[in-house]
């Protein structure tokens, strides 16, 4: 049984449209200011919450809750037990009946005791609306529904689920992958335990443990383990300076572009600044599940123009602003700038597609290009305008190409509704 | 100004003077394409040797945890 269908205890029902309410003392009240936690609530400010409905979640009722409890008592030998509350963000006022409509996202905060008083918190799943939509040039076409039951009643969620690691029965690989499975699995959610036991992750080995005390996560062959096993088709482009550098005409943005335009997540990993004390750096990975889009953006043209950088046509991607990101160190939906994290900085890129396909889009974009520069170098004007203006756009090197997966029907059926200014279809 | 936005609309300027004359684009094309035309140009064939030698060369990396 998940967190969303397990029988809540409700604790309290916060009225957050009081003006007295803030978030930094609810937060700071009740679970220690924990930034993650603020991060989701300043996201149902945002989503216009008007309650908290906060429930504990208690292990006998909850399946899930104690397959998690008994890997850490596996892994900490001072472990003690655990508090989990759900935090279930609502449109309506407290102690009113929501309507379906008016369930905005749901958090679980679950807190692990140990040995000597000493306890950690972490953001075990939130699923969230995403604030901004289409309309506000969002795109993300990772989206899942969800059910959830609470208490006061069930409502359904549309979100990209998000979870943060606890450094101990999982690792920051773990909750990319959760994140990004779910938006592709039938079942919208995979299990720690399951990814684990396919890592061959063994919380009371020493060798085989994740997380604190190991500075181990997962592998890159591990996660391809994982990722095989779920039979989801990828495009893999790793980046390891000190054994061969990225060619400089291979550019991992346009695979991760190629993915979410597939309506696909895609798995980021890069390294770190080296620690100032002791010089050791680390990586990190995080899900991809969206991007946003400028198409006033001046960098395009001015590159070409001003700069002289081209490669003889647009992608499409250089109209991209940001690519929307969960992080499960800082919260979910955040926005990370295109080319902020450069090749230097860049290790890993899981491009995950709709299907299996014997190119990558970054070489079928090529391709096309190539096929294209052959039909106007060929025939230059046949005094069809449209076709002209192409020509005219192709010989200028400024013609727009767009990649994205399809699979045969779709491209077909987008042939077939194909028609031009008279209404002709091909023949 | 570069000289990329002059081109084009130079092109431009000349496709809109000799909109006079129409022809169906549907009969046309297939009858004087090229055999050849998915045969990749010479920097395309490059590029994507390139990529698939790379691809291959550091599939087995497995550098790091992440």
């Amino acid at each position: 049984m998940s967190f969303r269908a397990a029988p809540g205890h409700l604790l309290r029902w916060e009225n957050t449209a009081l003006p007295n309410f803030s978030n930094f003392a609810f937060c700071e009240q009740y679970y220690r200011a924990h930034s993650v936690l603020r991060r989701i609530l300043s996201l149902s400010r945002k989503l216009q919450y008007r309650s908290i409905l906060v429930e504990e979640i208690r292990s006998a009722e909850c399946d899930l809750l104690k397959q998690e409890n008994e890997a850490l008592a596996r892994r900490k030998a001072d472990y003690q037990g655990s508090t989990v509350h759900r935090l279930t963000f609502l449109k309506c006022l407290a102690n009113s009946a929501p309507q379906q409509h008016e369930f905005l996202g749901y958090a679980i905060f679950k807190t692990d005791h140990f040995g000597g008083n000493v306890s950690r918190a972490h953001v075990y799943e939130s699923l969230l609306r995403p604030v901004r939509a289409v309309a506000d040039n969002n795109f993300i076409h990772t989206q899942r529904d969800y059910d959830i039951t609470t208490s006061a009643g069930s409502g359904s969620i549309r979100g990209v689920l998000f979870a943060q690691q606890n450094d101990l029965t999982f690792a920051c690989a773990h909750v990319a992958l959760r994140a990004a499975l779910s938006c592709v699995v039938p079942e919208a959610d995979v299990t720690y335990a399951e990814l684990n036991r396919l890592a061959g992750v063994v919380h009371q080995d020493p060798h085989r443990q994740v997380g604190e005390g190991t500075d181990r996560g997962l592998s890159p062959a591990q996660m391809e383990v994982i990722l095989n096993h779920y039979r989801v088709p990828y495009t893999l482009l790793k980046h390891e300076p000190s054994r061969q550098p990225l060619p400089t005409r291979i550019e991992y943005q346009t695979l991760l572009y190629a993915s979410i335009e597939s309506g696909r997540p895609a798995l980021l990993g890069f390294e770190l600044e080296a620690h100032p004390a002791t010089g050791e750096t680390s990586r990190h990975l995080i899900p991809v599940i969206g991007h946003t889009f400028n198409d006033d953006a001046w960098v395009p043209d001015a590159e070409r123009s001003y700069f002289l950088r081209g490669q003889g046509y647009f992608r499409s991607e250089a109209w991209l602003s940001t690519y929307v990101v969960h992080d499960d160190n800082l919260g979910p939906y955040y926005c990370l700038p295109r080319y902020y994290l450069s090749r230097k900085s860049f290790r890993l890129l899981y491009s995950i597609q709709p299907t299996a396909a014997s190119l990558s889009l970054a070489e079928a974009e090529a391709l096309a290009d190539s096929t294209l520069i052959s039909i106007h170098r060929a025939i230059p004007m046949i005094g069809v305008v449209w076709y002209d203006r192409f020509a005219a756009y192709g010989r200028t090197g400024s013609l727009v190409l767009r990649s994205f997966q399809a699979n045969r029907r779709q491209y077909l059926d987008h042939l077939a509704n194909l028609q031009d200014v008279h209404g002709q279809r091909f023949p | 100004m570069h000289y990329t936005n002059q081109k084009l609309e130079a092109e431009l300027q000349k496709i809109a003077q000799e909109r006079e004359q129409h022809c169906c684009a549907q009969t046309i094309l297939p009858a004087v394409l090229p055999a050849n035309l998915y045969d990749p140009l010479p920097e395309v064939q490059e590029f994507v040797r390139e990529f698939e030698e790379y691809q291959v060369q550091t599939a087995e990396f497995n550098e790091g945890t992440y």
